[in-house]
């Protein structure tokens, strides 16, 4: 019984050690092959069975056009607000005065630990009702809501990015710029910053394509982006799959490039690989 | 004269005493070099000096100006106290031109060319005429040191610290840098040097401190300290080197 079992073990790891390196690796080529195999099919059947050809050259202009420069501009607004205001709060995050860092922790935890769509709502619908019924002087709120939103949400993201880049700077660069007789200011700009920059790109760039993504909850505030277009003609036209190819394109549209923008960023921020930083 | 003046310093790291009563004059031109155990406190008395530690009663004074009075300002006193750190610590996005015509430039607003001038005479003196392009990573460690000691002088600092600059260093790269540094020597410079190479202490020092568990223990001139130590710690110490 016992030499069984112990035999069926041997049988066991038998199976599991036939899984070596190079059986992995062609287990994942098969594997991935077969999934991109059956997506491309699946994509064909949409496209040359399910999308209304004659609708999507009908709402591509200007109904997709205007909602996605709409989303273009208000994420160059956002994230420019957000990388400027996130530096602020990096900067304050790893103050040595206990009461900067501590603020700057909250409001990092405050705008991390609630939901950004919750947070559209309070500025959105909250800040109005601070005027008496009727008075609230400012036209196209939403739009200010939006960019508010997604800025200080950001901003904390991209704070949180920083700070890990500055703390991962050696204290030995701070003392040798601070020794020279550089103020804390011009130490920071001059000399942490741009190495903290290099080592918190990777982290600040992720979060500014989510950003890009996060716009899709701006449908809430009455703007019309890409998802409520979609929405509407979904709703108009009973057709789902033209409009969410669209959007898929939009979006793409944007994250993709945005993506190889960072990637270069890295690339010339990088010493090593480039020889210069200015 | 007196360039540099610790009086009754003290400095603890929480409960540990690092630095008991210290009392020591570094005249103009001296080369004061402080030896000892490591955790006796020596790096810690030169990390005070330009105030990286901040000591917690005493005073120390720069051609008279306490340094330690916390009015004092700080950024202007550094100017005048170079320092070199055993980790080089080179702006590593920055080439060896930029290390170290930066402080001069942001620091005492001189402009990009002259900055740059002096720069290249600095890097010159210190051997390295040919790498001022040279990011820190391309350079060896002695090389990068070399930089540092360039880096420091551009700020025309009337005294220099040196914070066991060789003991990061490959053994066949030491030599390099104790060559600039008796240079610096040689040309009058004050110096006040932590180190453990015994042999650029006896050679080019003016006087030996030996510190101990926070304290000075003996202060000397060299060939006196190595042939015939005066007290028991300093014997010991000694008898542990040969």
């Amino acid at each position: 019984m016992a030499t069984d079992t112990g035999r069926a073990a041997e049988r066991d790891r038998g199976v599991l050690e036939q899984l070596n390196d190079r059986a992995f690796r062609r287990l994942g080529v098969v594997g991935t092959t077969a999934f991109a195999l059956g997506v491309a099919a699946f994509i064909a059947y949409i496209l040359f069975v399910q999308v209304d050809y004659a609708l999507l050259i009908n709402i591509v202009y200007p109904q997709f056009t205007f909602a996605f420069l709409r989303v273009i501009g208000i994420v160059v607004v956002s994230s420019v607000l957000s990388v400027v205001a996130g530096v602020m709060v990096g900067l304050a995050r790893v103050s040595r005065t206990r009461l900067t860092s501590s603020i700057a922790k909250s409001y990092i935890e405050f705008f991390r630990g609630t939901p950004l769509l919750f947070q559209l709502f309070v500025i959105y619908l909250g800040i109005p009702q601070l005027w008496p019924p009727g008075q609230f002087p400012i036209q196209g709120f939403n739009y200010y809501a939006a960019v508010i939103g997604l800025t200080l949400n950001h901003a904390a993201y991209v704070g949180e990015a920083l700070r890990g880049g500055i703390e991962s700077i050696p204290d030995g660069q701070m003392e040798a710029a601070r020794s020279l007789g550089m103020s804390y200011i011009q130490s920071m700009r001059e000399v942490i910053l741009p190495q903290a920059w290099r080592n918190s790109l990777a982290a600040i760039g992720n979060d500014q394509v989510i950003l890009v993504k996060d716009t899709s909850l701006l449908t809430v505030l009455a703007i019309p982006e890409l998802l409520s277009a979609f929405r509407q003609i979904n709703s108009a036209t009973f057709d789902a799959w033209t409009p969410i190819v669209l959007v898929a394109i939009a979006y793409l549209m944007i994250t993709v490039p945005l993506g190889k923008v960072i990637r270069t960023l890295e690339e010339r921020a990088d010493p090593a690989t480039h020889g210069g930083d200015d | 004269m007196t360039l540099l003046e610790f009086e009754q310093v003290n400095k603890y790291f929480g409960e540990t005493h690092v630095l008991k009563d210290i009392d020591l004059e570094i005249d103009e031109q001296e080369v004061a070099v402080v030896i000892g155990p490591s955790g006796s406190g020596k790096s810690t008395l030169l990390r005070c000096t330009n105030r990286l530690e901040e000591i917690q009663s005493g005073e120390i004074r720069l051609d008279g100006v306490p340094l330690t009075d916390p009015d004092a300002d700080i950024n202007e006193l550094r100017q005048r106290i170079g320092m070199v750190f055993q980790s080089f610590n080179l702006f590593p996005h920055k080439t060896a031109l930029e290390n170290v015509a930066l402080a001069p430039i942001k620091v005492k607003g001189v402009n990009r060319e002259d900055a740059e001038a002096e720069a290249r005479d600095l890097l010159e003196r210190v051997g390295l005429g040919n790498q001022t392009d040279s990011y820190p990573s391309e350079l060896s460690g002695g090389q990068q040191q070399r930089v540092a000691i360039a880096r420091a002088l551009a700020m025309d600092p009337e005294v220099m610290l040196f914070d066991e600059v060789t003991s990061a260093l490959d053994p066949e790269l030491v030599g390099e840098v104790l060559e600039v540094m008796r240079d610096l020597a040689d040309e009058g410079m004050t110096m006040m040097v932590v180190t453990h190479e015994m042999g650029f202490a006896r050679e080019v020092a003016d006087t030996i401190t030996l510190m101990a568990d926070g304290e000075i223990v003996e202060r000397t001139p060299p060939e006196q300290f190595f042939d015939r130590p005066t007290t028991e710690r300093g014997q010991q110490f000694l008898s542990k080197l040969l």
